[in-house]
């Protein structure tokens, strides 16, 4: 399990991550992080959502409530030009931090 | 003798059935009682709440076992609360606005300026607006010693702000521009009555000028208020 400080730290790579592969909503993203990481990183439901209101209150996401297939409305994200950017910029600086890590431990690094 | 036998059992199973509606009702009361989250906010918990519950009962779980672990999932609505407060959602405070706009409404019908004989603000408006256009002959020459330009850049904001802000309200992007044209309007117009104050002691000014002052100052205060640092804010109503 991830500690809490680095759970913290990953929730804006990880989100915008998701969003720039295409819209979703709240439930279904914890699903997905829970997924991707076989359990590891445990987000309390209920906490996602002032960190998507964070993101969008800093232009890098927007929203907008739909109707599901279900036919239950729901509230879905989605990622903006700024979003996009600033995971860019994310996406250098953890595989700079994963690539020193990486020297270190004598394991390959990966391509910036 | 049998069914009489299974008669209190059958009542006391009616009893202890979990009313899964009841169990949601009473869990919105609890959310709506968090002083920090807004409707929306409220609402798309709820929606939250309703997913969860589907997917642990389609896990095969009854439901009481899937509400008890969709809410504990969701954790502590008291934290949750403390957290959206942090983030301070607030893009600009609704009633305030509200309030503004009817002030601004009313102030347009006001007595404005005495050097025009006491105008109503929109006539005062009306009659300048050929200036502006271009036709200087056509207007009110008595008008022309007001710095017009700067008061219809307020009045400008004042009429498109409720399109602006009920439309793009919550588009951060957006609402950032907007309060930079908000602040800009506020030193420019604050600039135009300091001046006015200065050089006339406002003895020109009509009851309508000040109403007017109020509901523009009104207007920018809900704005603005997205700047005021978090422990400054919570006595205002998130919208």
């Amino acid at each position: 399990m991830l500690t809490k400080d680095l759970v913290a730290a990953s929730s804006k790579p990880l989100l915008l991550s998701i969003l720039a592969g295409g819209e979703s909503y709240g439930y279904e993203i914890i699903q997905k992080v829970r997924e991707l990481s076989g359990g590891q990183i445990e987000w309390s439901d209920g906490m996602l959502y002032p960190v998507l209101h964070r993101l969008e209150r800093d232009g890098l996401i927007e929203s907008e409530w739909k109707e599901a297939d279900t036919g239950r409305e729901r509230k879905y994200y989605f990622i903006s030009s700024d979003g996009r950017k600033a995971l860019k910029t994310e996406r250098q600086q953890w595989l700079a931090a994963h690539n020193s890590l990486c020297k270190l431990w004598k394991i390959k690094p990966v391509s910036i | 003798m049998a069914g009489r036998s299974q008669l209190p059992v059958q009542i006391m199973e009616n009893q202890t059935r979990f009313d899964l509606n009841a169990a949601v009702e009473n869990w919105r009361n609890e959310l709506a009682a968090q002083p920090n989250l807004a409707s929306d906010d409220r609402r798309e918990l709820e929606t939250h709440l309703r997913d969860a519950i589907a997917g642990f009962q389609q896990r095969g779980l009854n439901d009481k076992e899937s509400f008890q672990l969709a809410r504990e999932k969701i954790g502590q609505l008291q934290l949750i609360g403390k957290e959206f407060k942090k983030v301070g959602a607030i893009c600009w405070n609704k009633p305030m606005a509200l309030t503004a706009w009817g002030i601004f409404a009313v102030s347009l019908f006001l007595p404005a300026y005495a050097a025009i004989g006491m105008w109503p603000g929109y006539k005062c408006a009306l009659a300048i607006l050929p200036w502006h256009m271009g036709f200087p002959g056509k207007g009110d020459e008595r008008l022309v010693f007001i710095n017009f330009e700067l008061l219809n850049f307020a009045n400008l904001l004042m009429i498109a702000s409720p399109i602006l802000l009920c439309w793009f309200g919550r588009n951060a992007r957006l609402m950032r521009w907007f309060h930079y044209l908000t602040l800009a309007a506020v030193i420019s117009v604050g600039w135009f009555y300091l001046d006015e104050f200065i050089h006339n002691y406002g003895r020109d000014c009509g009851v309508g000028c000040y109403v007017w002052i109020l509901s523009f100052v009104l207007l920018c205060l809900s704005v603005l208020s997205r700047f005021l640092p978090p422990q400054n804010r919570k006595n205002l109503k998130r919208v």
